[in-house]
């Protein structure tokens, strides 16, 4: 226990000394002194007898500081620490080690009781200074420390005041960590674990200062108390102005992570980015033979399944609509526009059948102007409704112009007609509805400029402004004094530009019950489409048109004449999806296009009375003609697919259909042509081909006695084929002055097999 | 050993010099006769002896004081020495003993107040600054400062701090609408032309953002927190004024500190935003994640982020099909921090983001990987001790969209790479505002035409920071 520097040191001072004191061998080394006392402080070494400890007197390892119910005394140990205890106390200093070179040591003390206030030393830099009471352990490293222990229960609470940390254990086991200052725990017992780190209250903290700063009428030992008049003169002349700086670890919150702001901002600015990308393509121009299709919404007032027509006017027969479709002509054109309503809703009298086209194109202004024709059968009789109206559309959203090639997110079409019925009622109406661009690319067919030849067929109502009945007129394609052909219908395609223009040239075939001598239209020359916003093209199986300003040319027995009003529409069957009646299936034809036309032509009759003639759903067929020299000479070839008419009987009107089929041979020009389960009729015929491309036949019709027929028609070339696909007229009647009322005229249309 | 020896041995000469001027008392226990324990001086026996220099060391200062612990210039002595050699608690035990002697001294009380409020003690300096306020023999002077002390006491011991920055600049860009150089866009799979109005444009914009942050301590021993904060941020364009911008996003969350030092940071968060465009409403989101930081050492640092977040776009007469884009959005994100040098800071971070919109074209996985290097140095200026810092990092994002946008392409799946490079440098002025200018180059190319361009864009801004 003894270190030989003390005994030097022992020898040392007792050489200086008079001799007088007695040196006790094994006397321990102090650690301390004891800096200042408020009486009593009592001292007791290991084995020996207490004593009452003064200030400046050492302290001793293993001593045992008690201080009475008023004593108070500080501590000062060799390594700069200090423990400072208050009445009622009871404190031993079980170690002290310290190697000043190094700064290391140990410092461990008990406390039984009382209020013990530790400021760490060099000692409690590198290593815990422990100090052990009834209940718990308490570590502090580098800091300062306040512990009280209550006399009776040994309830200990330590706080931490400053440092690096304190840790308090308790005496059955569990240990709370303190590193933040002004942090309590307690241990209430032996058994206890320390309670969860708390704040301490200035309070508490005031209440245990008070037992450790001094006595009001105690000097702690000093000889001359000082005064504050000696503290103030040993101060620095002014208080300082700003108070401290924190310690360096600031409560400073730790704030937005460097550049969150930053990324809050890119993320936004990036969407922001993309959206006026998107933006963009809402105003781009789309090239030439772009096509984009809108869904179109009926206007409610029109109470009608169809767009742009009346339902009343249509019986709202149900057939099919297509969607309205743009086509742009790059940005140098303009869009066009068609939209193409078709109906053949049952058979036979009961059948409702309607035809609604509406083309248009952007006019001088930025809005698109579009006129809507059709002429419509609800009734089973001769009587028809012919629908004409106009329109105009303007863009919705960030487009509103059609012009140059831009597409609108959507429209918005006004416009108003007039419904003209054939028996003479009329209504005027007027609607408003919306269109919304379809976002998915339409499927498109091939799309070409061409010309499309073939054949038409219509018939014709008529009503005179005097009452008198007319006959019903059948019109085939043709021109009197001409020779029969396809040339008599011609349909222009132009795929650059988006549009159509038709000519339909017919003349009539007498009405079979017509008492002799009576008028009809015996021919008609009709243009379709040659105008802007008359005819559009948007693929080679979907094309409509309406009449074209040129007006038609009709000879109502007394020589042609311009007609006084022309409505008149033509669209192709590729619009809409309607079944032809009797389940016939049509013909998968590729190049050979088929379709109804129609419309209401007036004109003033020959003998000057006001006539208005309703042509309701005739059918056309055209495609692609090549030279007589191209076709075959050798060979043979079948043909399948459908026709298609009207039909009347006695007083009834309706659109039928039957199954085509033809053989041919191209060697002797000469095959067989059959038109099945039309109307319940079974119709065939022998074909005679002079040019090797354009055939006539006689038709023989069974299923109902006493009718005859004919049939024209002509083959049509596609895929380099010159006689892929066919095609034709025909019409079926009673002999001259029958009373049995019955006709038909159609087309016919075919591929090879 | 030998200083052991030499204490001991002055100590003895000590004592020993005053045993030979004090009589023996009375009752004196066997070990009292060992050198160094000396009977407490009675009153004017001995002369005082002269008053010897004052120690001009911290050491010799210590043991003086430990020789005569009443001796109140010696007491001050080192006090002084040892608050100048940052050893502040040896000057706060050498003042408690002084109030010992003598409890009544208000402006030692003073000064343990401020000792205790520099050593962040801030519960006990507030103790002893409300003794000093309520007597009356300390001058004017200590009082206000005890008065200041007290309210900044009241602060520092607040539960909520909070921080606030904002920044408001213009910014100028070569291609504000970022449309690509061509004019040419996908429209349909066809190649559109772009309106004049819309093709490639140079604008300038006003920008201001802010960000409020607060802290709530939650009271345990790591410095765990609750923090919310608050982001605004919005810019009005001078010709693209669809591109005007608003947003503002708000988070909440714990920052929990866990090891041995707390240098790992786990914040599992909240959060809200609402956005607008073109003065419409664009979308708002609400989502969540956790976010977490590493002090691997006092040089490395790691930190990453989770985060989800469900985003509602608002469909608008402008922007028919922005609904498209609803849905959630993931992000991952891991970046690490390497202190160069005691003035330079190199960050590395990547992140990949999934977009789950609902609509095929607009679903895309997003990687991005940024390099950013730091470096401080002091302001050229004498007006503020906070560094200038300047920056220069580079950034590249690849993009790889889900379904075709039939709009657009209904042939072309949409992938867009981006390379992006800047340089910028913040300038202190005044301890808390900066001037910021930033240059930023920005090279998007894409598999679709319409979204591809280049940016150039410089910025400069004048930031507060609290």
């Amino acid at each position: 226990m003894l270190r030989h520097s003390t005994i030097l040191a022992l020898l040392a001072s007792t050489a200086l000394a008079s001799g007088a004191f007695a040196q006790a061998p094994g006397a321990p080394t102090k650690v301390g002194v004891a800096a200042a006392v408020n009486q009593q402080l009592t001292g007791t070494p290991p084995a020996a007898a207490g004593r009452v400890v003064n200030i400046g007197n050492d302290v001793f390892p293993r001593e045992r500081l008690v201080t009475d119910a008023r004593g108070q005394a500080q501590m000062l140990f060799l390594d700069g620490s200090a423990f400072t205890v208050g009445p009622d106390s009871d404190l031993v200093l079980d170690e002290f080690v310290y190697d000043p070179a190094s700064g290391t040591g140990k410092l461990a003390a008990t406390a039984a009781k009382g209020v013990v206030r530790f400021v760490g030393g060099k000692l409690s830099k590198n290593q815990p200074v422990t100090i052990t009471t009834p209940t718990a352990t308490i570590g502090i490293r580098g800091g300062i420390g306040i512990v009280s222990i209550d006399a009776s229960t040994g309830a200990t609470s330590a706080t931490f005041l400053f440092g690096a940390e304190m840790t308090v254990t308790s005496a059955s086991g569990s240990t709370e960590k303190i590193s933040r200052a002004g942090f309590t725990t307690t241990v209430e017992s032996r058994a206890a674990a320390p309670t969860p780190a708390t704040r301490a209250t200035t309070e508490q903290i005031k209440q245990n200062l008070e037992q450790l700063n001094g006595r009001a009428d105690a000097t702690g030992g000093a000889a001359q108390q000082p005064t504050s008049g000696q503290v103030a003169q040993r101060m620095p002349g002014q208080a300082p102005t700003q108070p401290p700086p924190p310690p360096p670890s600031g409560a400073k919150p730790a704030g937005p992570a460097p550049g969150a702001t930053q990324t809050t901002s890119t993320t936004a600015n990036r969407d922001a980015t993309q959206q006026g990308q998107k933006n963009a393509l809402s105003t781009a121009a789309l090239p030439a033979g772009a096509i984009v299709s809108y869904q179109v919404n009926s206007d409610p007032a029109l109470a009608s399944n169809a767009p742009t027509v009346r339902g009343q006017a249509t019986g709202n027969a149900n057939g099919s609509s297509s969607n309205f479709f743009g086509v742009s002509s790059g940005s140098t054109g303009t869009v066009k526009s068609v939209q193409v309503s078709i109906a053949v809703d049952g058979t036979g009298s009961t059948q409702k059948s309607f035809v609604a086209v509406t083309t248009g194109e952007v006019g001088d202004g930025a809005g698109m102007l579009a006129s809507t024709r059709g002429t419509s059968r609800n009734t089973g009789d001769r009587d028809t409704t012919g629908i004409a109206s106009s329109s105009t559309l303007s863009g919705t959203g960030a487009m509103t112009s059609f012009a140059a090639g831009r597409m609108p997110a959507g429209f918005v079409q006004t416009g108003g007609g007039t419904d003209a019925q054939l028996s003479g009622g009329s209504a005027s109406y007027g609607y408003r509805q919306t269109g919304q661009r379809i976002t998915s690319t339409p499927v498109v067919g091939a799309r070409e400029t061409t010309v499309l030849n073939g054949y038409a067929s219509a018939f014709v109502e008529s009503h005179r402004a005097d009452g008198r009945l007319e006959p019903s007129t059948s019109l085939l394609a043709g021109q009197n004094g001409q020779p029969s052909g396809p040339v008599n219908v011609s349909i222009n395609t132009d795929a650059a530009n988006g549009r159509v223009a038709a000519t339909f040239n017919l003349k009539s075939l007498n009405d079979p019950s017509a008492p002799a001598g009576s008028d009809g239209l015996t021919s008609v020359a009709l243009n379709f489409g040659a105008d802007p916003a008359r005819g559009t093209y948007v693929d080679r199986s979907r094309f409509a048109a309406v009449e074209s300003n040129t007006g038609a040319v009709v000879n109502d027995g007394g020589g042609t004449k311009t007609a006084d009003s022309t409505r008149l529409y033509m669209a192709s069957s590729g619009f809409a999806n309607v079944s032809l009646p009797g389940g016939v299936q049509a013909c998968q034809c590729e190049f050979v296009q088929w379709g109804w036309w129609g419309g209401v032509v007036d004109a003033l009759s020959s003998d000057g009375v006001q006539k208005s003639n309703h042509l309701h759903m005739g059918n056309w067929v055209a495609g692609p003609i090549v030279s007589q020299t191209q076709m075959p000479t050798t060979g043979s070839a079948s043909y399948s697919g459908h026709a298609v008419g009207t039909v009347i009987n006695q007083t009834q009107r309706y659109i039928a259909a039957g199954n085509f089929s033809a053989q041919y041979n191209f060697g002797s020009r000469s095959g067989t042509m059959a038109i099945s389960n039309f109307d319940g009729l079974n119709v065939t015929g022998n074909m005679a081909s002079q040019n090797g491309r354009d055939y006539a036949a006689n038709l023989s019709i069974t299923g109902k006695p006493g009718l005859t027929g004919t049939a024209q028609g002509s083959f049509f070339s596609g895929g380099g084929d010159p006689v892929r696909e066919t095609g034709g007229q025909f019409s079926i009647s009673n002999a001259p002055g029958s009373t049995d009322k019955y006709a038909v005229n159609g087309v016919f249309v075919g591929k090879k097999q | 050993m030998i200083g052991e020896m030499w204490r001991v041995l002055i100590v003895g000469l000590t004592a020993s010099t005053k045993m030979l001027a004090t009589p023996v008392a009375a009752q004196t226990p066997d070990w009292r006769l060992i050198p160094g324990n000396a009977l407490p001086p009675v009153a004017q026996v001995v002369p005082a002896a002269p008053r010897p220099a004052l120690p001009t060391d911290y050491n010799s200062a210590f043991r003086s004081m430990m020789a005569d612990p009443a001796n109140l210039d010696l007491t001050f002595r080192f006090a002084e020495l040892a608050m100048a050699a940052g050893d502040l608690e040896g000057a706060v035990s050498a003042f408690e003993r002084l109030l010992i002697f003598n409890p009544r001294l208000t402006r030692i009380r003073y000064e343990l107040g401020l000792l205790y409020m520099r050593l962040g003690s801030y519960q006990i300096a507030r103790g002893y600054f409300e003794d000093v306020a309520k007597s009356d023999d300390v001058p004017a002077d200590v009082r206000a400062s005890t008065r200041e002390n007290l309210v900044e006491i009241e602060k520092r011991l607040s539960a909520t701090t909070f921080a606030f920055t904002a920044q408001t600049g213009l910014r100028w860009q070569s291609n504000a609408n970022a449309a690509n150089s061509a004019g040419v866009v996908k429209l349909f799979g066809l190649d559109a032309t772009l309106d004049p109005a819309s093709q490639k444009r140079s604008g300038w914009n006003a920008y201001a953002q802010a960000s409020l942050t607060f802290a709530y301590d939650l009271g345990t021993q790591a410095r765990d927190t609750l923090d919310a904060g608050l982001q605004v941020y919005g810019t009005r364009q001078q010709d693209v004024s669809s591109l005007d911008l608003q947003v503002v996003q708000a988070d909440l969350g714990p920052r929990l500190r866990f090891g041995e030092d707390n240098s790992l940071m786990l914040r599992p968060f909240v959060l809200g935003s609402a956005v607008t465009l073109d003065d419409s409403r664009y979308f708002v989101s609400y989502g969540g994640g956790i976010s977490a930081d590493m002090a691997v050492t006092p040089i490395f640092g790691i930190e990453a982020e989770l985060k989800s977040r469900f985003r509602r776009f608002h469909v608008s007469e402008a922007r028919t099909t922005v609904a498209d884009k609803d849905g959630w959005e993931h992000s991952a994100r891991l970046g690490t921090r390497h202190v160069l040098g005691s003035q330079d800071v190199l960050r590395l971070g990547g992140t990949i983001t999934f977009a789950n919109a609902k609509a095929e074209s607009e679903r895309n996985l997003e990687y991005a990987g940024e390099v950013t290097y730091l470096r401080q140095f002091a302001s050229p200026f004498a007006l503020t001790r906070q560094p200038w810092v300047a920056n220069l990092g580079g950034g590249r994002t690849l993009r790889y969209y889900d379904g075709v946008d039939t709009t657009v392409d209904p042939s072309t799946t949409r992938y867009d790479r981006e390379w992006s490079l800047g340089a910028g440098l913040s300038m202190r002025f005044f301890d808390s505002w900066s001037v910021n200018l930033q240059l930023t180059q920005q090279w998007v190319r894409s598999s679709v035409a319409n979204y591809m361009y280049t940016n150039t864009s410089g910025t400069i801004g004048l930031g507060y920071a609290f």
